[in-house]
Formats: structure tokens, C-alpha cells, sequence
């Protein structure tokens, strides 16, 4: 089971349509998973629980789990890119 | 029941103007919200201050733009805003915090409850992913053309 953070700075709108297409793209390649939505803010709380930061905005911080610019999901320019790193990172 | 991005545009409304900076679309905006009751007397400077800290500036297909809200408690009615700027003004990029990004769409989620909001939430993306809805967006000259266009939007892509 992995568990991938999702973050912005609410927790609730850019985040919300990265969770969806994320949710899309771990199903269509199979990875069991659970999804956390949270503010930017909360991704300290949540980091050793998760294996990847999904974000949509610049992250500030230093975090010890791999990170993936999610804007792609939201602006369509770059999705295929961050689609195939989230995938690599969680196939590992 | 789960409200549609259609219903959200119609209880909405649309703003065709030009602004000369952000901070004179966000005034603008936020006073003639506040009058009609969309929000409450502290959105404006929730908004501005959301902004400066979490830049909303987006780099899209064909035009930019830009999402700029606010936490649920700073709302009074579920809609959705719409700008459409005859000048583009300038955003920070949401992903690239030091760059300037020029906008020609601003598109404003007001939400006071967010439970029945999610699937309106995630499917918002799919219009400025729409070029063509975004052409017609960009001619549209009033609030129910705008209505007619999502509802358009929607048929196409909702099977």
C-alpha cells in the first residue's frame, strides 16, 4: 500500500483536482494506495507516513520523501511528465 | 446532491472589464461580491493575503489563468466568478513563485460547504483544458452565455 500526500495551500481546492487525476492514474496502473489531502503547512505532520509529495504549488521546505510538481494535472502542460515520474517513484 | 460546475456559473457571476493591476481587480471584485452578497466583509483582505503568500498564476494551453480563493469561512454563497480581462494582468506563477505570468481569465470558486463540492471541484479543470470552450469563453459578452458554454462543456464531457 503506498500513500501519497497531496498538497496546496488550503488543502482543499488545487488539491482537490490533483487528487482526482492522481486517483485515476494509480488505479489505471494498479498501485494499491490511500490518498492524504492536506495544506501545505500539514505535509510535516504527514511525511513519514507517505511515500511521495504530490503538490501544486513551489514547495519551500526540505522533505525526506520524493516530490512531484502536480501543476500538470491542473494546467494539462506537463501531466504526462509528472504521470510518469508519480508512477516511477511508486513502483519502486 | 452534488452540485455541477453549470449550476455554480448560474448562481455566478461574470465580470467583462479591464483592470490595471491585481490589486485593482481584486478591490474591484471583492467590494462588488461583498454588495451582492457572496462574501463576507473580511474576503478581500483573505484574498489578497492568500494570494500573496500562495500565488494562483497558471500556465494553461492557449491562455493563462489564474484561481485565486479563499477559505470557506470568508464565504456567504456557493458560486462561481468569472473574469474575463480585456488587458491580461499580471499573476505570480502557482508553480514557479518568482515568475510573472500574464492572465486573461480569472476563474474565482467560491465555496462555503466543500463536502458536495468535490467533483465540481475536480472537474473545474476541465474547461480551460477545453480550447474551444476557452475561445468561446474569451468572445463571451455575458453571464449567460458563459452558463450556456459550461453547459456545453459538460454534455461533451461527461458521458
Amino acid at each position: 500500500m503506498k500513500t501519497v500526500i497531496i498538497a496546496c495551500g488550503s488543502g482543499i481546492a488545487t488539491s482537490t483536482m490533483i487528487s482526482m487525476r492522481v486517483e485515476e492514474i494509480l488505479n489505471q496502473n494498479q498501485i494499491p494506495h490511500e490518498i492524504i489531502q492536506c495544506s501545505i503547512n500539514e505535509i510535516d505532520s504527514y511525511e513519514d507516513r507517505g511515500d511521495v509529495i504530490v503538490s501544486s504549488t513551489q514547495l519551500q521546505g526540505e522533505y525526506s520523501i520524493p516530490t512531484v510538481m502536480g501543476i500538470g494535472f491542473i494546467s494539462g502542460i506537463g501531466a504526462e511528465e509528472a504521470e510518469r515520474q508519480l508512477v516511477e517513484i511508486l513502483k519502486k | 446532491m452534488a452540485v455541477t460546475i453549470s449550476k455554480l456559473m448560474e448562481n455566478g457571476r461574470a465580470y467583462f472589464c479591464r483592470w490595471h493591476s491585481q490589486e485593482d481587480l481584486f478591490d474591484s471584485l471583492a467590494e462588488d461580491l461583498l454588495a451582492e452578497g457572496y462574501v463576507k466583509d473580511t474576503f478581500k483582505q483573505a484574498l489578497k493575503e492568500r494570494e500573496a503568500k500562495y500565488p494562483t498564476g497558471i500556465v494553461c494551453n492557449k491562455y493563462n489563468i489564474a484561481l485565486p480563493h479563499v477559505d470557506s469561512e470568508h464565504v456567504q454563497k456557493d458560486a462561481l466568478i468569472v473574469a474575463v480581462l480585456d488587458e491580461p494582468i499580471g499573476f505570480h506563477r502557482m508553480d514557479k513563485l518568482e515568475e510573472i505570468i500574464e492572465v486573461q481569465v480569472v476563474f474565482m470558486l467560491l465555496i462555503e460547504g466543500v463536502s458536495n463540492h468535490i467533483q465540481a471541484i475536480a472537474n473545474l479543470t476541465s474547461l480551460w483544458l477545453d480550447d474551444g470552450f476557452m475561445d468561446e469563453l474569451l468572445k463571451a459578452t455575458d453571464k449567460e452565455r458563459i452558463v450556456e458554454l459550461v453547459k456545453k462543456h459538460e454534455k461533451r464531457t461527461i458521458a
